[in-house]
């Protein structure tokens, strides 16, 4: 390395400290806000003594401990400061010119095969969080054939006849698939290792049972001739997992059991893994390879991050954490992972971790904490380097719970640099999303509020429009910039008393942001009526195009003082703007056998693909007629 | 205009937290005393409130704060009467030793010396672009790069002769 390199490397290890940043901002702002002189001398006065106190402060602790924290944090804060790159030679310059051109012309492209719906390998399948990043699913389509995770058998269909070409049962490998991800010619099937002593017991049906991570790369160019090209295992359960690009990313949670017998083995205190890539051998993560976050060491948790790439001959790269994780968001530039705090049986703050995702690997670079608790992976969105987090804070006042909302800005060292408080007291988050500059809350109580707010300042958030109406939802889908859909519950008042009814789904005019209006519903069945689409995103489909909304539900409905189940199966909503929210077909599979339901849509070409618990439905887009059926 | 879009406030807390390690970096640079810098830190802010000029863009913005920077850390008569008389030596220590000898063979140069090695090295400006900041011609700059270098050179091979 140079000397030009070793001077910049030491210029990044420094870095103006926070404590710096607040007193020049204190004293910007500050004095902006008492105009009274007397109280800017007063506070200048102050603020002189506060000076000499810090001096001191900082004279008397200048220990040796503040200069390791100091080049522990800074290479971190450091990362983010980097020059820009130079051009270097006009034949460079010229190449980026022409690779520029290249973009745009391929941007051009996509945007036509997105507003395109007559496009003939057209298909629509896993509902996301954040676009460009993946997320593993129970059914996932090139357009050619399915692959559906069912009865713990992975099953390819071809889509235009639903002819079943394979189907490989897992049972006798000590494997239980329970999701997928597509990427090019490779099928990733993920799932969990199956301890021979449950194999044959409840526990193997049992969805908690939590075995460790196993993972199975197919090459499914032949269809006919699919094989297994890759095998991996990572001891624990793996909490979720993310692609970006090529690239697979896995988050694991691996207790420690301390007991006499693992204290005497130090092997079987580390964690461990294994890629058919690397070797045949089973590997050891040594001590020297895993990292702790200074302060919290309680858990007797290994968070396991391991990644692997589709496009090249790679490694299985695995990083070992003393931690654990539970709600996790990802970007295409982050991996957050959070982790609440307990105190006195009552999530008092949440930890947040965040992992840079650079060279086809998840890299350590800040953590922080805000107050409060989340409520899953939408309360927390990424833009332009901010994190944005919906939170609700609980505390305890004269033996009385008091809930508090609020949603909280924090930058790429996640330190808060905005946030605001007052959204709602007394009720419990049901749904969150962000969407662009705008971050949108439901609570509930008696009333659903849907709170409205401006995030287009990192700095100061602040909520703008609230609407209340009756009923609550618990998944919000963008429509459009303007409108969002949510689906709940309905919330009857006859009253007297509030009681809950069936499922309900609204379409929110948001563009004036001081006024939310909901600006059509539709609500279907009674009390007891359920639909997995209203905790599981996934397993709902809305595509603007077809103005289509379907999700899987169960009707209960009360006929003549008798309570019974009238529709198993699933509805499908017409949804626009013209004429809000209409009901399009409803789903009632026939011959329906017992434990059947729906699970997942596929849209392909012009096909609304109904995937059940035991086979797959074919119906017509336009005219929602059954072409074709086939139960595995 | 430039940076208009947002509020006064909002503003400054964007360039605070754009600039602050870029300001702090120079500034240590140029005093070699950390509560110089820390002075010269606050300083540059107070005086981009008080200014609060109309920035056409994020280069002019940039080169603007350089020049306050390097301004007012110029005759550094250092106020406070509690100096902390330890060297700079003792209070920044780098991952690398080899980092801390260039850094602090950097900073042994002259002051105008090691400015434009900052600002050449480090920020990346052209001689060109250190010029207009420095308000000085570019065989000036060039000139300066040049010593800068050649002692820089003497320094390093009398230190280092392998």
């Amino acid at each position: 390395m140079n000397n030009k390199e070793l001077y910049k490397k030491a210029n990044n290890q420094i870095s103006a400290d926070e404590k710096l940043k607040r007193k020049v901002k204190n004293q910007i702002f500050e004095n902006k806000k008492h105009n009274n002189p007397m109280i800017i001398k007063f506070v200048n006065v102050l603020a002189v003594f506060v000076l000499i106190f810090s001096i001191v402060w900082l004279y008397m602790n200048k220990s040796n401990k503040q200069d390791q924290i100091e080049t522990i944090i800074n290479p971190h804060m450091a990362s983010q400061e980097k020059s820009l790159p130079k051009i270097g030679s006009k034949e460079n310059f010229i190449e980026m010119l022409i690779d520029s051109e290249e973009k745009q012309d391929n941007l051009l492209q996509t945007e036509n095969l997105e507003s395109s719906n007559i496009l003939k390998d057209f298909y629509m399948q896993t509902n996301e969080q954040v676009p460009g990043v993946s997320e593993a699913d129970i059914v996932k389509t090139d357009g050619n054939y399915i692959y559906y995770i069912a009865e713990k058998n992975l099953n390819i269909i071809k889509t235009d006849t639903l002819q079943v070409i394979k189907k490989i049962n897992y049972m006798e490998m000590f494997f239980m698939p329970t999701q997928m991800y597509l990427y090019d010619k490779y099928l990733i099937v993920i799932g969990e290792k199956i301890d021979g002593s449950v194999q044959n017991s409840t526990a193997y049906y049992d969805i908690a049972y939590m075995g460790d991570t196993n993972i199975i790369v197919y090459d499914v160019a032949e269809i006919e001739n699919i094989k297994e090209v890759r095998n991996i295992e990572i001891e624990g359960y793996m909490l979720t997992s993310r692609m970006v690009d090529d690239t697979v990313y896995l988050i694991i949670n691996n207790p420690i059991t301390i007991n006499e017998q693992t204290k005497s083995n130090e092997d079987m205190l580390k964690p461990t893994y294994y890629d058919s890539n690397i070797s045949e051998e089973k590997l050891f993560i040594d001590f020297s390879e895993i990292s702790y976050f200074p302060g919290e060491v309680e858990e007797n948790n290994y968070l396991i991050l391991a990644s692997f790439s589709l496009e090249e001959e790679n490694k299985l790269n695995v990083e070992a954490y003393l931690g654990a994780g539970s709600i996790v968001y990802a970007s295409k530039e982050n991996i957050y992972i959070t982790k609440p705090q307990f105190e006195n049986n009552i999530i008092k703050t949440t930890k947040i971790y965040r992992f840079a995702l650079k060279n086809k690997k998840a890299i350590y670079e800040a953590d922080g904490e805000v107050p409060g608790s989340l409520l899953n992976q939408f309360s927390i969105d990424e833009k332009d380097g901010y994190l944005r987090i919906a939170l609700t804070k609980t505390e305890i006042a004269q033996s009385e719970q008091k809930i508090k909302n609020a949603v909280y800005i924090l930058n790429k060292q996640l330190n808060t640099v905005g946030k605001t408080e007052n959204i709602t007291e007394g009720e419990n988050i049901y749904s969150v999303r962000f969407i662009g500059d705008k971050g949108y809350i439901v609570t509930f109580d008696q009333t659903d509020p849907l709170h409205v707010i401006d995030l287009s300042s990192p700095y100061a958030p602040t909520v703008l429009g609230v609407l209340e109406i009756p009923g609550y939802s618990t998944y919000l889908h963008p429509y459009d910039e303007n409108h969002i859909i949510g689906l709940g519950q309905e919330v009857l008042n006859d009253g007297e008393q509030f009681t809950l009814g069936g499922i309900k789904v609204s379409l929110f005019d948001i563009s004036d942001k001081m006024q939310p209006k909901e600006i059509s519903t539709a609500s279907i069945g009674q009390r007891g009526t359920h639909s997995e689409s209203l905790y599981n995103y996934k397993a709902l489909l809305f595509s603007k195009d077809n103005n289509l909304l379907a999700f899987p539900i169960t009707v209960m409905e009360t006929i003549n003082n008798e309570t019974k189940i009238t529709l198993q199966g699933a509805i499908l909503y017409d949804i626009s703007l013209e004429n809000g929210i209409i009901e399009r077909a409803r789903i009632n599979i026939e011959n329906l056998e017992e434990n059947e339901i729906i699970r997942r849509f596929l849209i392909i070409k012009d096909s609304l693909y109904v995937c059940t618990t035991k086979g797959i439905v074919k119906l017509e887009l336009s005219t929602m007629q059954e072409v074709n059926k086939i139960k595995f | 205009m430039y940076g208009m879009q947002k509020s006064k406030e909002e503003y400054m807390e964007f360039l605070i937290e754009k600039y602050s390690n870029m300001i702090y970096r120079l500034a240590l640079a140029r005093t070699k005393n950390k509560e110089d810098a820390e002075d010269v830190f606050q300083e540059v802010f107070l005086k981009i409130n008080k200014k609060m000029p109309d920035f056409e863009s994020e280069a002019h913005e940039k080169a603007w704060i350089i020049r306050v920077t390097i301004n007012l850390s110029k005759n550094i008569f250092s106020s406070s009467w509690m100096k902390n008389t330890f060297p700079l030596e003792d209070e920044i220590k780098f991952e690398d030793e080899k980092e801390q000898e260039i850094y602090f063979d950097v900073l042994a140069l002259p002051i105008k010396y090691r400015t434009v090695i900052h600002l050449f090295y480090y920020e990346g400006f052209t001689i060109k672009q250190i010029a207009s900041i420095l308000k000085t011609n570019e065989n000036t700059v060039k000139t300066r790069l040049l010593r800068a270098r050649e002692k820089l050179k003497s320094r390093l091979e009398g230190g280092f002769n392998d």
